[in-house]
């Protein structure tokens, strides 16, 4: 499937508008939510063709964000790409057992959220 | 104990059958601190069970039962993670689907499992993905990670195992605080019933 449309949600200005430069450059429409329920609601109103998105956040962390998405109907579908400064194995583990398809660990270089955007297709 | 002694005790025991549930209270788990694990690999094994994306962990001597096929009956009037009450060898028991409760989804591939831990007025039933597994208790996270708010104060620690976190959680603390919360929610319905009686 070509990712079209991608939304980006971190709390952290700078990591979201990171994340949404590599990913616009790669010619896709960037969708950008500070936290876990505004990517919720952007979610099942823009239906993205991929999430990235942060663990650490306030209010909804990105895993029950996650859980949330797997359990609506709607957005179950969308592959979620956890980006974070969490890197040890166990929280790799940990975010695949939480519906991640990708891991991404900060700090990052563009070609990692590049080789994630183009080993959806 | 001589023979005389082993003689006289069949004969008591042939005559007496024990109820259902006097009979199970005499069963004794197995020992899972054992170094062997039956796959062979060494180390300390427990045994735990998946609800969705969430392992967790039994604690050592716990009566873990898998029930087959038993019909549960709906409890009106309560939470959706409340799937009923089954009939267990004469004593009723609450069914939980805890993957209400976490708001998680149940693993595509795996058949849900009927378990019961411990026994008697303790006995609480819930659905679990596949059957109970062996686990090494080995590698211990350094820290947990963020976890359903449901969950979050009755788990300790956590181990990784085989690309699993496996959690070790207190279900007796668990299950009493979900049994006062359905308390809780009762009271305020009755309340509720009788204002507007």
């Amino acid at each position: 499937m070509a990712i079209k449309k991608v939304l980006v949600c971190d709390d952290s200005g700078p990591d979201r508008a990171n994340l949404e430069r590599i990913v616009a450059g790669t010619g896709c429409t960037v969708i950008s939510a500070a936290n876990g329920k505004e990517a919720l609601a952007k979610a099942r109103a823009e239906k993205p063709d991929m999430i990235f998105l942060d663990i650490l956040m306030p209010e909804m962390d990105g895993y029950e964000t996650c859980r949330m998405l797997a359990n609506d109907p709607e957005t179950k579908h969308i592959p979620v790409i956890f980006v974070t400064s969490k890197s040890a194995r166990a929280d790799r583990v940990w975010a695949q057992m939480q519906g991640g398809k990708g891991y991404i660990a900060k700090p990052f270089q563009d070609k990692d959220v590049v080789a994630e955007l183009q080993g959806a297709h | 104990m001589n023979d005389d002694a082993r003689v006289e005790g069949d004969q008591q025991s042939a005559g007496a059958w024990l109820e259902p549930t006097a009979a199970l209270s005499r069963f004794v788990p197995p020992q899972t601190d054992r170094s062997r694990d039956p796959t062979g690999r060494i180390g300390t094994v427990r045994y735990g069970f998946r609800i969705g994306g969430i392992g967790l962990l039994v604690r050592p001597e716990t009566l873990c039962e898998v029930i087959p096929q038993v019909t549960t009956y709906p409890l009106p009037n309560t939470p959706n993670w409340v799937a009923g009450l089954i009939n267990l060898r004469g004593n009723l028991v609450p069914v939980l689907d805890l993957h209400l409760r976490f708001g998680v989804t149940v693993a595509a591939e795996q058949k849900r499992t009927l378990l019961v831990l411990d026994r008697g007025e303790s006995a609480v039933g819930l659905y679990a993905d596949g059957l109970p597994q062996a686990v090494m208790t080995q590698r211990a996270l350094a820290e947990l990670p963020p976890l359903p708010a449901a969950l979050r104060d009755h788990v300790q620690k956590g181990y990784v195992d085989e690309g699993v976190v496996w959690l070790e959680f207190s279900h007796a603390d668990f299950f009493s605080s979900l049994g006062e919360r359905l308390g809780a929610g009762q009271t305020a319905r009755s309340a509720a019933l009788a204002n507007e009686g």
